[in-house]
């Protein structure tokens, strides 16, 4: 009888049989694997066609600078639940977004992906019922405690509300048009000036008469206050901007174009051309950015002007006018999340808020993985740690059993292959 | 010398070959107690090659990954639109469907929904729309060949574009005589508020960019002429239209647009991008 086995002892058609086995146990893993990939790539774009919302954005050229990251239009699906033209946008420390709209009588509340979040309404406006009922809500800002401070411009009341719309306080001041809030200030911009304050409302000072003079004013539709104190206010029709410190002295005060109100605006608007590098049309809201850098919307420009917060220097703009998601018509406040780096901006004939990127903001560290986290891509957050641990995982393994079979064999180990080697 | 005997571990152990019967007609699998580890077959069941280790799990970790993407997008709530509008479109999606199907809607505002429906990409709800409104609409029936030719121009049918668009500016003309007449049968004068749809201009300037991409570039610049004359300080289209006379070799005509399209927008980039390119002084 003929051998047919191996050395080994194996037969020879076992191991034809398993190599059979083999290959075709490799081919249908392979077949299992593409169609794995494949599902997993149908996914992957049924999920994106679930993120991407419907229709063109302005792409950053088209947007002359500006970055889209999303579009807020509304707090619901109904219409009535759209904005019809919101004003006033501040954001809190925890990143939502507040925003008056002050024909809706409301500020609302989103989270930093878009979504609502909270609803600041004390009833319909002119019913005895609801006395608190807001009027006209122009402007909002947040303080550190997340308190909401609402600049009601008919009442002429800053309101201080919690965000579950519990009133705290009310604080006179006469039309108020803007205000900023930061742990020991409240400043109130109005038609005449602005009156620094606690936050509790103890007057500090007040500062400013109606006209057109320096320390004047003429509508206060900005203000924002520095780390260090710093109070910028934005003087609308006499389109200039001044800085001055917490006490309420002057630093500096720069012409950001012709006085609004002083030149008529002809059939182009191009015509009222400034000396002044800025060349504003109307200068309203205005925020600091990352970089100290001061933002000011100018809503018959429909962009935003990028000034220099140490002495009112010039220094660019962005911004395009036109409907696609990321331009602008009558932008009017903007406001900057310093915790990823961007802006939100109140878009008002488009009737939404855009929040938007802008070059050399000065975002740095965690604010790129912040905004991240704040869109559709935190979906990957989880699958992305799984790969990383797998990884790691991996190199973990290959660490050990390399030094496995590196390390020299023990001596009993040594000596108890000897006796096999012996018996054999 | 070899023996006799059974020569491999089957034919040596008579229990292995009821063991390997069985396990290929996908019954037990357990060995024999008693067979000697160096005779043991290969368990059918795992495998030493290293490309089907790899393999299996390639699999499970893609199974893994698609599992973990699909929980984690439910887990945010991303799996849900959110239920507001993210864009413009979206926005103009949502009330446009509630006015078309509170079955309120006009001619234009179904025009109107079906240039939403075209913007999004959704072309073949945009036709589906656009053929149920015309087949309803009595009156402002050139908004709704105006955006056939617009939906014609986005499906690459330029042929098509340019017969709606014929259609869409006959129609429009059609409107304005009606509208003219009946302002006699109200006594009064004849072209009071008379003016023409806007949907002859939308449907010219399809036509245009339609002939435009036939090559066509004689009948395209009189589809601009068209459009200008109901638009004449759209200084985007004197551009374009500057653009369209230069192909056809109309140097002063084209200067002549860049420079008029300066006058409405100063400081207008692509008119005075326009007349550097043909080397005009601005």
């Amino acid at each position: 009888m003929t051998d047919t086995s191996t050395q080994t002892g194996e037969p020879a058609g076992w191991r034809e049989a398993e190599r059979r086995r083999i290959i075709r146990t490799r081919r249908t893993l392979i077949v299992l694997l593409v169609v794995l990939v494949i599902l997993l790539l149908i996914t992957s774009y049924a999920l994106v066609q679930i993120f991407q919302p419907i229709g063109k954005v302005a792409s950053t050229k088209e947007g002359k600078g500006v970055t889209w990251v999303r579009s807020i239009y509304g707090w619901g699906k109904a219409t009535d639940q759209q904005f019809w033209g919101p004003q006033g946008v501040g954001v809190g420390p925890d990143g939502t977004i507040w925003a008056t709209t002050q024909a809706q009588n409301r500020v609302v509340g989103f989270n930093p992906d878009g979504t609502f979040n909270a609803m600041l309404y004390q009833g319909p406006q002119g019913d005895p019922k609801y006395p608190n009922a807001l009027t006209y809500p122009v402007d909002v800002a947040v303080d550190s405690a997340g308190l909401i401070y609402v600049a009601d411009q008919t009442r002429s009341q800053v309101r201080v509300l919690t965000r579950d719309n519990k009133l705290v306080r009310s604080i006179f001041v006469p039309t108020p048009a803007s205000l900023a809030v930061s742990s020991d200030r409240l400043v109130v911009g109005s038609a005449s000036g602005f009156v620094i304050m606690t936050p509790t409302g103890q007057v500090i000072k007040v500062l400013g008469k109606q006209g057109t003079g320096i320390d004047e004013f003429q509508a206060v539709r900005g203000v924002a206050i520095g780390k260090d104190g710093t109070i910028f206010a934005v003087d609308q029709f006499n389109n200039r901007v001044s800085a001055y410190d917490s006490k309420g002295n002057r630093k500096w005060i720069v012409s950001t174009g012709n006085p609004g109100n002083a030149k008529p605006v002809s059939s182009s608007i191009a015509t009222t051309r400034s000396k002044a590098p800025a060349n504003m049309q109307i200068p309203a809201g205005l925020t600091i950015d990352g970089a100290n850098r001061l933002v000011i919307a100018d809503p018959f420009g429909f962009d935003f002007v990028v000034l220099d917060s140490k002495d009112g220097r010039y220094i660019t703009r962005y911004g395009a006018p036109g409907t696609l998601d990321g331009q602008f018509v009558y932008p009017s406040d903007v406001s900057y999340d310093p915790a990823r780096d961007w802006f939100v901006v109140t878009d008002t004939q488009n009737a939404r808020l855009q929040i938007i990127r802008l070059p050399d903001s000065g975002g740095a560290g965690l604010t790129g993985v912040n905004s991240a986290l704040s869109g559709p891509l935190r979906a990957c957050v989880i699958p992305l740690a799984l790969i990383f641990l797998a990884i790691v995982a991996g190199i973990i393994y290959r660490m050990v059993k390399r030094r496995q079979r590196s390390k020299p064999a023990s001596p009993a180990a040594q000596q108890a292959d000897g006796r096999a080697e012996d018996v054999s | 010398m070899q023996d006799s005997g059974p020569t491999s571990p089957i034919e040596r152990e008579p229990g292995l070959t009821s063991w390997l019967t069985e396990s290929q007609q996908g019954g037990a699998t357990s060995l024999p107690a008693d067979l000697p580890n160096r005779e043991k077959p290969p368990r059918p069941q795992r495998t030493s090659d290293p490309v089907v280790r790899w393999l299996t799990l390639a699999i499970v970790a893609v199974i893994v990954f698609w599992l973990v993407s699909v929980l984690s997008a439910a887990f945010f709530g991303l799996l849900s639109r959110p239920p507001a509008p993210r864009t413009q479109a979206e926005r103009d999606l949502l009330t446009l469907t509630e006015t078309v199907q509170s079955g309120k809607a006009s001619s234009q505002t179904y025009a109107q929904y079906v240039g939403v429906l075209i913007n999004a990409g959704q072309l073949s709800k945009a036709q589906q729309a656009l053929d149920g409104a015309l087949k309803i609409a009595k009156s402002d029936r050139s908004f709704l060949h105006a955006q056939q030719a617009q939906l014609a121009l986005m499906r690459r049918d330029y042929k098509g574009a340019v017969a709606a668009a014929d259609v869409a500016m006959a129609e429009a003309r059609k409107e304005l005589t009606a509208f003219m007449d009946k302002n006699v049968e109200n006594n009064r004068r004849r072209d009071a508020g008379a003016v023409m749809p806007t949907s002859f201009a939308d449907a010219a300037l399809a036509q245009a960019e339609a002939l435009l991409a036939l090559k066509e570039n004689a009948k395209a610049l009189k589809a601009f002429d068209l459009f200008i004359e109901q638009s004449p300080a759209n200084s985007d289209i004197l551009v374009q239209r500057a653009h369209t006379k230069l192909l056809v070799g109309d140097k002063a005509g084209a200067e002549a647009d860049f420079r008029l399209a300066l006058k409405y927008i100063p400081d207008y980039q692509p008119a005075i991008d326009g007349l550097k390119e043909m080397g005009a002084a601005r």
